[in-house]
């Protein structure tokens, strides 16, 4: 995979503008949830060739799962553009819970960056990670209103076609991949 | 909680229905020579009066069938015509010639051009194809040029069915004594341009190589689109004859659909090593793919492995090729019939070596597919091993 193609992957797996509408207000604790996600996932990508041995499929054929989850995932951004608000935990604990988990390592970049280790595109995964990341903390500068929520709901919707853009493209490649 | 148990549940959803197991057993020099013994073993054994050979037996019903089809009867001849051809093999040169008595008394002349037809039947694409490609694969075994005519005559059989945009036409009609309009063969087209590729080999200067390039021309870009498949039709065929035109005689729409090819190959094989007799890969997967079907995948794959390996182009291929092709011949393997699981057999000498279908039948295809694509894997298996 290519790093353009996983930073749009990513970027519509975290979905920045529909993270916003649920995100803490307390920039700290984002910024700790997604150096926290960061680490997670990086460590997934890193394992994510032993992984996929370990359960016996190849990488080609993992990249059909992952498009499925894309897919999903990109389908419930598109008809939900605006999430529940998940619980928190108190103080800077809520960087685990909800930033880094469930927010920022979603289903799609667990999938993802297991992908990208399976292909040996572990750096390119992160690299792709920091800039999506990146742009969720970027979105805290947004200040809330009913008129940024509604911009926010649209991106998250765009962001969310774009997932299953991908989604397809990924299944596609793995049709096409030896 | 309910957040990770929706995701444990989904992660197994998907573990179950998309990426389930990929199970591929080891295949060796030795367990795939093994199989392919017994494999021309059923096929030798299967020699009957009259240049034919058995058709297909059905275990659960101790009953043989009476149908017979001449393109696979080519398909046999072929395949020990391959193996006596690699392995000096007496046996199945002896087998192959015999096929030889029906084919002679099956012969259309029309013109210029014989084809490989019964008496009363229209001539097809794919018997005529594959017959060339078998003889021209005992010229190579014997040396032997006393069907030369026969083979050139097949050969202008499928030239005449060519049209002007390179395509092949599938059935020629007795009735009308013309190529049937728009009715193409799904595995003819790519068994002539083999034929077309064989030729300009084996007869360089007779102008094979026109109707090879033209017809690899349309199968590489057109094919799909005309014939009406949706996804690049896995054609092992083609896979065989683009190895034959090799990297001089493919132009960059041929690599473009080889490399597909060898995705849907490759996806084929993947596939299939998730399936399984029973449970919920059985249920999610379908039945595994009968003896034709993990030959056919295997052939295919061994050539374009062939091809990645002489040509730079897809030499990224080269790795996954060999790693799909392995995979589907181990599975071949595993799943032969041996001598002891024969023995509960009704008729022990018709399933030994054989591969057998869920219900239970097999037929000459099934234990010759797999047999041209375990000699295939050989190769890769010897060369991979001497690197």
């Amino acid at each position: 995979m290519s790093f353009a193609f996983l930073l749009v992957a990513l970027v519509a797996s975290t979905n920045p503008c529909r993270v916003r509408l649920v995100l803490p207000e307390r920039r700290q604790a984002v910024v700790l949830g997604a150096l926290i996600a960061l680490a997670v996932a990086g460590g997934v990508a890193a394992v994510g060739g032993a992984v996929l041995d370990a359960l016996d499929i190849t990488p080609e054929t993992f990249r059909l799962a992952a498009a499925v989850v894309l897919a999903l995932e990109g389908a419930r951004a598109l008809v939900l553009a605006r999430p529940a608000r998940e619980p928190e935990l108190h103080g800077l604990g809520a960087a685990l819970v909800p930033v880094a988990f469930p927010l920022l390592l979603t289903p799609g970049v667990v999938m993802l960056t297991l992908t990208a280790g399976g292909d040996d595109d572990v750096a390119l995964a992160v690299g792709a990670l920091v800039v999506a990341f990146a742009l969720v903390l970027l979105t805290t500068l947004i200040r809330r209103g009913a008129r940024a929520d509604a911009l926010l709901a649209a991106g998250g919707r765009l962001l969310g076609a774009a997932e299953i853009a991908v989604g397809v493209a990924l299944a596609v490649q793995s049709v096409h991949d030896v | 909680m309910i957040y990770i148990a929706v995701l444990a549940l989904g992660a197994l959803g998907l573990r179950v229905m998309v990426v389930p197991a990929e199970v591929c057993p080891a295949v060796t020099p030795a367990n795939a020579r093994g199989a392919i013994a017994e494999a021309s073993g059923w096929l030798e054994r299967g020699v009957r009066p009259g240049g034919l050979y058995t058709y297909g037996y059905n275990r659960k019903d101790d009953a043989v069938s009476q149908d017979y089809n001449i393109t696979r009867h080519a398909g046999v001849m072929f395949g020990l015509y391959q193996l006596a051809e690699e392995t000096g093999d007496e046996k199945a040169l002896a087998a192959a010639e015999h096929g030889l008595m029906f084919v002679h008394a099956n012969l259309l002349r029309n013109g210029g051009w014989t084809a490989f037809a019964e008496p009363g039947q229209d001539a097809r694409l794919g018997a005529s194809g594959l017959l060339a490609i078998a003889l021209v694969q005992r010229r190579f075994a014997t040396g032997d040029e006393s069907e030369d005519d026969l083979i050139r005559g097949l050969a202008h059989f499928l030239a005449a069915q060519q049209q002007a945009d390179g395509s092949v036409l599938g059935r020629w009609s007795r009735e009308t004594e013309r190529a049937v309009p728009d009715e193409y063969a799904k595995f003819g087209t790519g068994q002539a341009l083999w034929t077309f590729a064989l030729l300009d080999k084996l007869v360089p200067g007779e102008g094979w190589g026109q109707p090879a390039r033209r017809l690899a021309r349309y199968v590489a870009t057109r094919r799909d689109d005309v014939e009406g498949y949706v996804l690049t039709f896995p054609d092992h065929w083609s896979a065989y004859a683009l190895a034959e035109l090799g990297p001089d005689g493919l132009g960059e729409p041929e690599i473009a659909y080889a490399r597909e090819l060898a995705g849907i190959l490759g996806l084929n094989s993947r596939l299939e090593s998730q399936s399984g007799q029973g449970g919920l890969n059985r249920v999610f997967r379908g039945e595994p793919a009968s003896g034709a079907g993990l030959g056919t995948v295997t052939e295919g794959l061994a050539a374009l492995w062939r091809l990645s390996v002489a040509d730079p182009r897809l030499a990224d291929l080269t790795d996954n090729l060999s790693a799909r092709l392995r995979c589907t011949a181990g599975r071949a393997v595993e799943r032969q019939i041996d001598p002891f699981e024969a023995e509960n057999a009704p008729r022990p000498l018709l399933a030994r070596g054989a591969w057998f279908t869920e219900d239970g039948y097999t037929q000459m295809d099934h234990q010759r597919h797999p047999l041209s694509g375990l000699l295939a894997t050989l190769e890769v298996l010897d060369a991979e091993s001497a690197r």
